[in-house]
């Protein structure tokens, strides 16, 4: 199992652990601080927060530091002007910043936002494509009805020729002409 | 304000390191010397364990002996240590035959022990092994009691404070050996809580903290730092073993 250090910082002081502790893997040893935290911050303790205000635990594994939170509160460090918090330089230990500077997290950073664009993007599809949906739908409907139409028409073309009364062709070839209108009128929705 | 501890080869010699022998007047002690042997503690041993019929009662002379509680998941936690000042097996002078804790030697050191059948016949024999045996009882009670309230209240840094001041009291040395397992059952919380608590007292000079030991360099200034309940435990102790005494 690999091993992982818990280092204290409060400002300028920094308590490295140099025996460390074997646990999982990453998860188990950010659970670990978390607990630990708890442990020391226990509220029924009087001024236990306080008492811890501006600590902060560091994770590290091996290679490199991964994980940082604070104690108790307020959580206050003294940042200098290259946004680098001071006496961050211990070997094994790069400076942790709480607003991810560390290359890893920076590169997590990048992946994050790329994950959005291209989730916006997606989005942005969709509606296109549910709006042209929405279009054919329409489009299928009016077809349908004209269909429909039609075949009235012709049913009724069919019975009138089949019978021998002659004005009723008149208004056969009226309704043709009205089926025309209607197919006209369709086609504008 | 540390013991005033007699040279403890001729203490050892006899047999009257461990407070409890020590306090007994001459007639009640004679009743248990002729059965006590002296037999090394040796480190991780299990004096007895929960439900376990008493067979053998202990009276360190040094080391130490925590009594634990131990959970159905397998989790322990230290309730008490006893040390010089203290018994393993007390009760079975009055007739208790089994124990409710698990007794693990933490501190390597020296006892005398004897048979639980024979300290049980000698305090029939004698008031005064019966009433220390209560007192001692009450004793152990109210160390847990403290110890409970201070876990539960006080500081860790106050806590290790408080239990290495207990723990010092109990060596030879300035050196304390602390197994892994055993620092995440001292104090009730986790492994690397307490070793955190150890840095910070490191970085005040107050020990000096290497890979599990853990070494006292300013034992007056641990005293300042610990909570009231080292005191407390302290004084309750004394006036267990100075009554008797004085009341004869």
């Amino acid at each position: 199992m690999p091993r992982y250090f818990f280092h204290l910082r409060f400002g300028r002081r920094f308590l490295p652990d140099d025996e460390g502790i074997e646990l999982r893997n990453r998860t188990a040893a950010r659970d670990e601080a978390l607990a630990v935290v708890r442990d020391l911050t226990n509220p029924k303790i009087k001024g236990g927060r306080q008492r811890w205000a501006s600590w902060f635990l560091e994770v590290a594994d091996e290679r490199s530091g991964f994980f940082r939170t604070p104690i108790g509160h307020p959580a206050l460090e003294l940042v200098t002007p290259d946004r680098h918090a001071p006496g961050g330089a211990e070997p094994g230990l790069r400076p942790v910043r709480a607003e991810s500077a560390l290359p890893e997290e920076a590169h997590a950073g990048g992946r994050m936002a790329e994950i959005v664009r291209q989730r916006a993007a997606l989005h942005q599809r969709s509606a296109q494509l549910l709006k042209e949906n929405h279009q054919l739908q329409s489009e299928f409907l009016s077809l349908r009805l004209v269909t429909e139409a039609l075949l009235v028409r012709t049913q009724r073309l069919v019975s009138l020729a089949r019978g021998p009364v002659a004005p009723l062709l008149a208004a056969s070839v009226m309704t043709t002409a009205q089926t025309g209108t209607l197919l006209s009128t369709v086609c504008l929705i | 304000m540390p013991y005033g501890i007699p040279p403890l080869a001729r203490q050892l010699e006899h047999g009257r390191f461990n407070r409890f022998l020590a306090t007994l007047p001459p007639h009640d002690f004679s009743l248990l010397a002729p059965h006590l042997r002296t037999a090394p503690l040796e480190r991780g041993v299990m004096l007895h364990d929960v439900g376990e019929e008493i067979e053998h009662v202990y009276f360190p002379h040094t080391g130490m002996v925590s009594l634990v509680a131990v959970m159905q998941s397998g989790a322990s936690v230290e309730t008490a240590t006893i040390g010089r000042a203290g018994v393993i097996g007390a009760s079975a002078g009055l007739g208790a035959r089994s124990t409710f804790a698990r007794a693990i030697v933490q501190l390597p050191g020296m006892a005398a022990w004897l048979s639980a059948a024979q300290f049980h016949a000698a305090a029939n024999q004698s008031q005064g092994i019966r009433d220390l045996i209560v007192r001692y009882n009450d004793l152990l009670l109210a160390q847990i009691q403290q110890s409970v309230a201070c876990n539960a209240l006080h500081a860790l840094e106050a806590r290790l404070c408080r239990w290495l001041l207990q723990t010092h009291d109990c060596m030879d040395g300035d050196v304390i050996p602390l197994t892994q397992e055993f620092l995440g059952q001292m104090l009730g919380v986790r492994r690397t809580t307490v070793t955190i608590a150890a840095r910070l007292l490191q970085s005040a000079g107050l020990i000096r903290y290497r890979r599990g030991h853990i070494q006292v360099l300013d034992r007056k200034a641990l005293e300042d730092i610990a909570c009231e309940c080292y005191a407390v435990v302290r004084k309750n102790a004394d006036k267990v073993f100075s009554a008797l005494r004085s009341s004869r």
